[in-house]
């Protein structure tokens, strides 16, 4: 196939262009409540041009059929003579790259038969079935999907990889009476079929919660001391630091211009926060970003000051900055757009008792259920929460949404704790439409001094 | 390829089924009046179920290559589950526009046009103004073994604006929305000017955040992502698990009688328009709340098969999976107040134009909590400015009991065609 594109890249007119070609096994099984909902198996091929010319912006052509690749190239060539950026587009300069990354898996889920995957996610899903009669709807859901990759540019570079990816979820929904609550756990993984093996645990602790919830009482609405546990920290992270400091974001976005302006004081002096998409074996990991550039460790917030900002090549050149290996693409029907890969508030000291010791009252939030942030604003849904109370964990609290200024929220912060750790969730990051790209997301508990959380019945 | 698919399924099983789906979409995306980005796309997936000794495989592919695709869903079907699956015989199918030729063939050269109208009718005033014109050809070809064999052609002209406008106290965005089958003509676009204008003219001043219990009147954007919960309550499935709120209730009132619901796929011109759904059962009008009443959920064959229905003619599938209940064209019936009158109506208040939806809340009983992204002070009937940092919460089902007026002003949303409606009993609360 790379000397198919090889070939094919020659013919192009355009000052640069480059081919991204992708070949993808899918297999899906869900279950839904007692009852298969399906067990089932894909092919998706196609491949993406962009052709990009001085004076000119970028001409993109996405298709399926892979027979006339000279004629994508020339039909993108024309779009791109038609693009009149008031700037300029240019790309950062980056070596020729040539390389197959084809790891070895030696658990291939595609060898695994599809009667396994089905009848191993039944045993899972009766594991919530059976934990409780209080448990009236599951779903249970398993995905593996390899892609093999093909990316060659105008420039001489020619990559070829293997990107496997697998995620398991699960959904609990508990009733009794007329309430009704849910809980969700997943997990996300570029390992093969033994990483989804042996994962009872994540589906009896979304059952458990569910149940937990019914008797949980709503958090009632006010300020409050706040910890949140690694995974919604993670989360809060990526959402607010992580999305503002995406170059492309801030150069449609004013608002995220400047917040995140490098040397501009966005939290308190005790966060750092990253992204490093080369961290080995995480699910936001890769060899080449779509663009052919290795992924790096991106300083984004040291000490709570803007230090650095995630690039693609056009980016880069844009800012006079160095490509980040960022631009992602979520298939080949989508252009690379700056994401984000692993994400991570780095470590502090001491232990989440420490962070409780002296809250007096507030909310413990965990996990991350919902969020969304536009301008300055942001609203976080915790998955559940507890009462803090003279210093230990009381009583269980459902309905943790917070609410408020991104800027407020990250300056709040007082205590980071030293307990990071990664998590890969089976979710994944949206943007531009592009959703849900595998990322990952660590970060150790974080208090915050103050934060205004909203009960859903305030 | 879906005939040949069909035949070779034919030799296997006297049940199967095929869709089979093209798209070809050029988009443009225009600031200040430049074009900045050309994408085009061409797509196509084929979607396979068949069902052997009572068990459903469904299988999907990009690559065009039949003989993997029926392997593929046998497979499928060897692990899959049993489903009293009945598929439709040929049948008349009601007519409905879905295709414009002009639109179908209108040229990078002309979206690039339309987009610089509208950027020159909202630049002013230092605004910029982003436009987004896509246009889509597509074909829907659906084929089963009992002799169903329909193919229909689609359009879809789509414009997203967005116009940033620098206020005394901070940037103002203002987005808009318009779809349809074909482009859109004068009278469509001087009213999503109009539209704009307003919003950016209520804008222009901030004003304070009005009492926790005041009304809330909701435009359309923001009436799309309150009605999220009753649309997942109104999905057959969620009825056949018990999960849905109104799983109980139908023939009974569920919400204030001005409330009707239509579930209507053939309304012309519109993005949700179709005459056939993609399992082949023809599209009809569905009332789904009438007077407040709950008429009927919406089914696919299977999910209809297992709750012992009919289809209702909702069944949706893409490439990769089984079909699904889907809506098509989401209706609210409009109501006879103008826009003025609701104001009127709710003296002092809130105008909520947009929230940033699906946050908080759970969409099973309906509690919601929604960040206000663009809302507007409401005193004495008037609009006074645009109030920051507020949310509005509350639980949608029980809201829907306590509805002040319907606007008369519906307009389209995506494929949901919305009035504003005045909203009693939802709390607004600052962030």
């Amino acid at each position: 196939m790379l000397e198919r594109l090889l070939d094919a890249i020659k013919s192009s007119r355009a000052d640069y262009a480059d081919i991204r070609v992708e070949r993808s096994s899918i297999t899906s099984v869900a279950w839904r409540g007692r009852r298969l909902e399906g067990a089932s198996t894909g092919t998706d091929v196609g491949g993406t041009v962009r052709c990009l010319n001085h004076g000119h912006g970028w001409g993109i052509a996405s298709f399926n059929r892979l027979d006339d690749l000279e004629a994508r190239l020339a039909r993108a060539h024309e779009l791109s003579l038609a693009v009149r950026p008031p700037e300029p587009v240019e790309l950062a300069p980056a070596p020729v790259r040539e390389g197959h990354v084809l790891p070895a898996l030696t658990d291939d889920f595609r060898e695994i038969p599809l009667l396994e995957k089905r009848r191993y996610l039944e045993h899972l899903n009766a594991e919530m079935l059976r934990f409780d009669r209080r448990i009236v709807d599951t779903q249970a859901a398993y995905r593996d999907e390899i892609t093999e990759c093909w990316f060659v540019n105008s420039e001489g570079t020619a990559l070829h990889e293997l990107r496997p990816d697998a995620t398991l979820s699960a959904l609990a929904v508990a009733r009794d009476g007329g309430v009704m609550e849910r809980a969700v756990e997943s997990l996300g993984a570029r390992g093969g079929w033994t990483r989804m093996r042996d994962q009872e645990d994540l589906f009896r602790a979304a059952a458990r919660r569910a149940v937990g919830l019914l008797d949980a009482r709503p958090v009632r609405s006010g300020s409050y001391p706040l910890v949140l546990d690694p995974r919604l920290a993670a989360v809060v992270a990526h959402q607010t630091v992580g999305h503002l400091c995406e170059a492309d974001t801030q150069l449609e976005d004013p608002v995220a211009a400047e917040l995140a302006a490098p040397g501009r004081k966005l939290g308190s002096e005790l966060l750092t926060i990253g992204d490093d998409g080369s961290v080995v074996g995480l699910r936001g990991t890769l060899p080449f970003d779509d663009e052919g550039t290795p992924p790096s460790n991106t300083l984004l917030v040291q000490h709570g000051v803007v230090v650095g900002r995630l690039h693609s090549r056009e980016t880069a050149a844009r800012f006079g900055e160095r490509p980040t290996g960022n631009a992602r693409a979520l298939s080949f029907r989508h252009v690379p757009l700056v994401r984000l890969t692993n994400t991570y508030v780095a470590n502090g000291s001491g232990t989440f008792a420490d962070l409780i010791r002296d809250v007096k009252l507030g909310v413990y939030a965990c996990d991350a259920v919902g969020s969304r942030h536009r301008g300055d604003s942001y609203s976080f849904t915790a998955g559940h929460g507890y009462m803090i109370r003279d210093g230990a964990l009381a009583e269980p609290v459902k309905g943790v949404v917070l609410v408020g200024f991104i800027t407020e929220l990250l300056g709040a912060v007082d205590r980071v704790a030293g307990d990071f750790r990664w998590h890969e969730s089976g979710g994944g990051c949206g943007k531009g439409g592009q959703s849900p790209l595998p990322v990952a997301e660590g970060a150790p508990h974080v208090r915050l001094r103050s934060a205004e959380v909203r009960g859903q019945a305030p | 390829m879906i005939t040949r698919l069909l035949d070779a399924a034919r030799a296997r099983t006297q049940l199967a089924d095929a869709a089979a789906k093209t798209d070809e979409t050029l988009t443009v995306r225009l600031r200040d009046g430049e074009v900045v980005a050309a994408h085009t796309s061409e797509q196509a997936g084929h979607n396979l179920r068949v069902v052997v000794e009572g068990r459903i495989g469904v299988a999907g592919t990009t690559a065009l290559d039949p003989d993997a695709l029926l392997g593929a869903a046998l497979a499928s079907a060897a692990a899959g589950e049993e489903a009293p699956l009945l598929l439709p015989s040929p049948s008349p199918l009601p007519r409905v526009h879905t295709h414009v030729p002009r639109a179908a063939a209108a040229t990078m050269t002309e979206l690039g046009q339309l987009g610089r109208l509208l950027t020159t009718r909202l630049s002013q005033g230092g605004r910029s103004v982003t436009v987004h014109v896509e246009r889509s050809v597509g074909s829907v070809q659906i084929g089963n073994t009992r002799g169903v064999d329909t193919e229909y052609h689609v359009t879809l002209v789509a414009l997203d604006i967005d116009v940033v406008n620098p206020s005394g106290d901070g940037n103002v965005h203002v987005v808009a929305h318009l779809a349809g089958a074909d482009l859109p003509d004068h009278a469509a676009i001087d009213g999503l000017v109009a539209d704009v204008e307003q919003r950016l003219a209520w804008a222009a001043r901030s004003a304070p955040a009005p009492a926790i219990a005041a009304p809330v009147l909701l435009l359309p954007e923001a009436v799309r992502a309150f009605l999220a919960p009753v649309q997942q309550a109104l999905v057959g499935k969620a009825f056949l698990l018990g999960t849905s709120p109104l799983a109980d209730s139908l023939g009974e009132q569920v919400m204030h009688p001005g409330i009707s619901l239509t579930d209507d796929p053939l309304r012309d011109g519109q993005a949700g328009s179709r005459p056939v759904d993609d399992e082949g059962v023809p599209s009809f009008r569905a009332p789904l709340i009438e007077g407040g009443v709950l008429r009927r959920c919406i089914y696919d064959l299977e999910t209809g098969a297992l709750a012992g229905r009919p289809s209702t003619g909702h069944g949706r599938r893409s490439t990769f999976a089984k079909p699904q209940p889907a809506f098509s064209n989401l209706v609210l019936h409009a109501g006879e107040h103008s826009l003025d009158a609701l104001l009127a109506a709710m003296g002092d208040g809130l105008l909520v134009e947009a929230v940033a939806g699906g946050t908080g809340g759970s969409s099973r009983s309906g509690t919601f909590t929604h960040p206000v992204v663009l809302g507007y002070r409401v005193q004495g009937g008037e609009v006074t400015g645009r109030v920051e940092g507020v949310v509005i919460a509350g639980n949608c089902f029980d809201a829907l009991w306590s509805v002040g007026g319907i606007g008369r002003e519906a307009r389209w949303i995506g494929s949901s065609f919305l009035p504003p409606l005045l909203l009693e009993g939802v709390t607004v609360a600052p962030r």
